[in-house]
């Protein structure tokens, strides 16, 4: 079951990061949530002891190397983000999908203040508005977002540990 | 409610994220301020090449889609634009039928060809004649034609995929031209594809020189898409809107002799010191496919080369131009 569960974990992970990845037409490359961290916040909620603080940051580092930007930044926003996740993930599972989107919009804005700050910190030309889109986009489609993840894992027949 | 999935021993959740922090801290700092990790670049593109061109090819299998679906009209378009781009201007004429402006891009290229015989045998007399003041030879550099990979970089960034690596000697601080002008330097190179930092981004300077002036100056990019400071000149000097900017070959990394952009001031004469400037003549948005430059000088430093990549530059076994050592004899 453990091994099952961490299958899924990874598939939906490297699902995330090739998503991140994926250039965005136009006007839409300007609300695309991060998908990655919308999976962390999922995993880190559903599964605090096993997905936690250390794999968010090693999987920060991991997009900072795919994207270029300075080696760490994205790694102290997911750690950040991985803390109050698991920290309030008892209550955010009995609470309803849509104060979950509150949550996940602060938690968001959170990770991505932190990592633009130690950005601007080391030079880099912060793009200003763009954050509060996207974090805000990632709850508006945490809803559908929490939909499918669930359906996966009822498929992967971890619904009764994990939902 | 989390079966097995409780929480594992060890450390504190709190002591978890100071530990995180710490750490991210200090690799921020290690990367950025003191750049340590600088060996470990080329194979951090190494690792990301899968996962880069899984994301690359849902947009390839789009386009190639897309592409199943193009009319000769859409195609006789693209000759036109084709033609325009190989006689530098723009005609602005509407494209004709698909048979016509395919006859029109033949006819294009057989007086290039033509100008090409007249450009070569200038050049040999150029050589002659510089040979014969005694100035070095300029040699041609040889050249790649590299593709630009559509991913996502962080906004933060102005940097390019591009599908060459070491595979084909692409090496660290190589120069990278487009057919219009500059578009920056390889930073990091893996087996098969390496990162290119942009003139624009806010880590990147190139010394220039402006066209018909002895003058030199630094471009630093802006982070921005379309804008670099000119520093260090001297500010007695006027410049006017529209003066071309030139790389200057100063620091031996880039070619003498690139287009830049083009100078234009910013802000009134109210400040006193005007701000001058440089628009980028590449427009970074539309960029598919860029030239990779290896010339004369870092073909010699280049290491790994093996004596069929010295016959490919023109150089000798020892890296010294094959040329030079013709005429002495």
């Amino acid at each position: 079951m453990k091994w099952r569960c961490f299958f899924l974990t990874m598939v939906t992970v490297l699902v995330g990061i090739i998503l991140n990845l994926s250039p965005a037409p136009g006007i839409i490359g300007q609300f695309r949530p991060d998908v990655l961290a919308m999976m962390v916040i999922f995993w880190c909620m559903k599964t605090p002891g096993f997905f936690n603080v250390g794999t968010s940051f090693i999987l920060g580092i991991f997009m900072d190397i795919l994207l270029g930007s300075v080696l760490g930044c994205r790694a102290l926003g997911y750690s950040i983000m991985a803390y109050v996740m698991v920290r309030y993930s008892k209550s955010l599972n009995d609470s309803s999908v849509f104060f979950q989107s509150l949550a996940v919009f602060s938690v968001a804005i959170l990770s991505q203040a932190a990592s633009l700050w130690s950005l601007h910190i080391f030079g880099g030309r912060v793009t200003d508005y763009h954050v509060l889109l996207c974090s805000l986009s990632a709850a508006v489609i945490w809803p559908f977002f929490h939909m499918i993840m669930s359906a996966l894992i009822r498929y992967a027949g971890l619904g009764r540990i994990l939902l | 409610m989390y079966g097995s999935f409780s929480q594992f021993g060890g450390l504190a959740l709190s002591m978890r994220l100071f530990l995180a922090a710490v750490v991210s801290v200090t690799v921020m700092v290690a990367d950025a301020r003191f750049d340590l990790f600088k060996d470990w670049r080329n194979w951090f593109m190494d690792v990301s090449t899968p996962f880069i061109y899984s994301a690359e090819s849902p947009s390839i299998f789009l386009s190639s889609a897309a592409n199943s679906f193009t009319t000769k009209g859409a195609y006789a378009r693209e000759i036109r634009s084709l033609r325009d781009n190989i006689s530098g201007r723009d005609s602005g004429e509407e494209a004709g039928s698909f048979d016509e402006e395919l006859r029109a891009l033949k006819i294009d290229i057989t007086s290039l060809r033509s100008d090409i015989l007249r450009y070569q045998a200038l050049k040999r007399e150029n050589e002659h004649l510089r040979a014969l003041l005694e100035s070095p030879v300029r040699f041609d550099s040889r050249k790649k034609v590299a593709e630009i990979l559509e991913v996502d970089t962080d906004p933060s960034v102005r940097q390019v995929i591009i599908n060459a690596g070491t595979r084909d000697h692409v090496y660290e601080g190589q120069p990278v031209v487009s057919d219009e002008g500059i578009v920056g330097q390889v930073i990091s190179a893996g087996y098969t594809i390496s990162r290119v930092i942009l003139i624009t981004d806010s880590m990147h300077q190139i010394p220039v020189t402006i066209a018909g002036r002895d003058l030199r100056a630094i471009a630093t990019g802006t982070g921005g898409y379309d804008e670099l400071y000119l520093d260090n000149f001297s500010q007695q000097s006027e410049l006017s809107d529209g003066d071309l900017v030139l790389t200057s070959g100063l620091g031996g990394k880039f070619p003498e002799g690139y287009p830049v952009g083009r100078v234009y001031v910013k802000g009134g004469q109210a400040s006193g010191a005007r701000d001058y400037m440089v628009r980028p003549i590449v427009d970074f948005s539309s960029l598919r496919y860029v030239l990779l430059l290896w010339n004369g000088e870092s073909g010699k430093k280049a290491e790994k080369l093996t004596p069929e990549d010295y016959r490919i530059l023109g150089l000798d076994a020892e890296g010294r131009p094959l040329e030079e050592e013709g005429r002495k004899k």
